[in-house]
């Protein structure tokens, strides 16, 4: 972009103020629209580096399984705490925002759909956004400033395969297994809640935990899981191989990359609800 | 340490899958056992889905296996019932709905009294006679709802727009006002009576004070003295009575100066002769003084 304009005439400071003004606001509109779509050219140049790079399996597969264990193992402690809390909460609320008359059984049937369907996958993806995600942004970000991927590609390592591959896989795949134990451990704990502080019986709590339950539910529980996975490694990974500028890049990055992929899991619960929703009625 | 990460990434993935299979097929079933099948055949339309709970006498015994959509405007539909129960034969299955949600659920309704013999796997259920689902019953709000719509329009007319309603409100507040004064002149009198008690009570403590009293012999002798003397009147009255009777009948019959004037015109005639020759006397009198008067003083 730099360097001289070519002359198609007058120069812009020959021109009226209003028009003036009006070729300073189209151009700069060009330019944002212009970069949009060179943010999403380079994403996707990214997206198609990874799925080239899943053409080496030797080069992901040991790394994936570290990584597995990072994002996965290492988190269950948090993620069993954020579920078992928002079960309690779940149970409680719904207990005592109830009016007379109203089957006590719907505190079950309350409790395994916003788990299962809403806040299980949605709180475990923005736990692990900051909990991994920053982690990867930050890792990626110091191996590019430290320029180790740089040595990484005069080994003539491919970094894609063996620093964002494994590490998208093993989001993809971990997330889902974090919301098994989410939505189970949350259910427990609302279950409990329920029986031991409130007035719910334990049939009745069951009878409701039960009540109009579809396969579907745990898959699109699931479904979502795998994207919110695939976001926040694929978000943060990026950020963290364009770092530039040092440590406070680094610090820039990691920043962003948190901001952006909470933004896209919300934007991708909402998408989700909307698109997938009508097949969970029951 | 890569070992060590292996085992402990298929530990969680083996976690997570059995939770995610037996969770699922509790919160499906109710159990994790399949149970044995029993078939039975209901009408479209029923909200039958795989995993609604099957009740006999309204004990949760099993689960709806499946449910297949035939062109002949019927549903066949697989039961599982547990191993630890038995449906006695004679056994009719209808849907009917649990709780406010919508939800529907297989009623196995055994026949009273239960015959010993039981369904065997694989046999077939008879449908019995279904209750009113949720769409029929409203439809019946629906219209009663119009009705209630009609009504309510007829009262609007009949009651607000004819001027019903103001007569009412007039009629009541008059009512109130008529209840007013009418439990004004309850009060007052009831504080009359309430007086009258009072002055009726204070009299007869009165009356038995005097009774109590010497007063009271010295009233009824006076009394009893009165009473004499009005004996005494009395007959002093009836003797004079007597007395003046005799005396009118004398005057009566002509005898005696009382009688003969009473009787006797002549006397009537001679006065009435001697009052207008008196007036004649009189009149001459006037007319002629010095006949009758002649004064001389020297």
């Amino acid at each position: 972009m730099s360097g001289p304009l070519p002359q198609f005439g007058r120069e812009t400071q020959q021109f009226p103020v209003v028009q003036r003004a009006s070729i300073r606001f189209f151009r700069r509109v060009t330019r944002w629209w212009v970069g949009l779509f060179r943010d999403v050219g380079v994403r996707s140049y990214f997206v198609r580096d990874i799925a080239r790079a899943l053409g080496d399996p030797a080069t992901y597969i040991p790394e994936t399984i570290r990584q597995m264990k990072n994002i996965g193992v290492d988190s269950i402690p948090i993620t069993l705490v954020v579920a078992a809390f928002i079960g309690g909460v779940i149970a409680l609320q719904t207990r005592y925002q109830l009016f007379p008359g109203v089957e006590l059984s719907i505190i079950g049937l309350a409790s395994r759909l916003m788990v299962v369907l809403e806040l299980g996958p949605l709180l475990t993806g923005l736990v692990l956004t900051g909990r991994v995600g920053g982690r990867m942004t930050a890792e990626i970000g110091t191996m590019r400033v430290t320029e180790q991927i740089d040595a990484l590609e005069t080994l003539a390592y491919d970094p894609v395969a063996f620093l964002i591959v494994p590490r998208v896989l093993a989001a993809t795949f971990m997330l889902p297994t974090l919301v098994i134990l989410a939505d189970a451990t949350g259910l427990v704990s609302a279950y409990t809640v329920s029986v031991r502080i409130t007035d719910v019986t334990p049939q009745d709590f069951i009878t409701g935990l039960r009540l109009g339950f579809g396969a579907f539910q745990i898959v699109y529980s699931l479904l979502k899981a795998m994207m919110f996975g695939m976001a926040i490694s694929l978000v943060c990974s990026y950020e963290g191989y364009i770092t530039e500028a040092g440590a406070e890049g680094v610090g820039r990055s990691t920043a962003r990359a948190v901001v952006i992929t909470s933004m896209t899991i919300l934007v991708l619960d909402a998408l989700t609800a909307g698109v997938l929703g009508p097949l969970l009625q029951t | 340490m890569k070992r060590r990460n292996e085992v402990s990434v298929g530990i969680l993935i083996t976690v997570a899958v059995v939770v995610l299979v037996l969770g699922t097929l509790w919160l499906a079933r109710g159990k994790l056992k399949p149970g044995y099948p029993l078939y039975t055949r209901f009408a479209w339309g029923q909200n039958l889905k795989q995993g609604q709970p099957v009740l006999l006498a309204g004990v949760s015994v099993g689960y709806v296996g499946d449910v297949n959509l035939r062109r002949n405007g019927f549903l066949d539909v697989m039961l599982r019932i547990d191993d630890q129960y038995t449906v006695p034969k004679g056994s009719t299955a209808t849907v009917k709905p649990v709780g406010i949600f919508g939800d529907v659920a297989v009623a196995l309704t055994p026949p009273i009294p239960p015959p010993a013999a039981s369904y065997s796997p694989g046999d077939t259920v008879p449908p019995g006679l279904a209750s009113a689902d949720i769409g029929q019953i409203m439809n019946r709000v629906d219209s009663i709802g119009a009705g209630l719509s009609l009504l309510m329009r007829s009262l609007q007319q009949q009651i607000i727009e004819a001027g019903t309603l103001k007569d009412i409100n007039r009629t009541v507040a008059s009512t109130a006002a008529l209840s007013l004064q009418l439990q004004k002149v309850l009060a007052e009198q009831n504080q009359n009576l309430t007086q009258t008690m009072e002055s009726f009570r204070s009299a007869a403590g009165h009356l038995s004070n005097i009774a109590d009293s010497v007063q009271i012999d010295a009233t009824v002798k006076n009394l009893r003295q009165t009473s004499e003397n009005t004996s005494r009147l009395v007959a002093n009255l009836d003797s004079t009575n007597t007395e003046i009777r005799k005396l009118l009948a004398l005057a009566q019959n002509g005898n005696g100066t009382i009688g003969k004037m009473l009787t006797d015109t002549t006397l009537y005639t001679d006065t009435h002769r001697l009052l207008r020759q008196l007036d004649s006397l009189v009149a001459d009198i006037k007319a002629n003084p010095k006949k009758y008067i002649n004064v001389r003083i020297f």
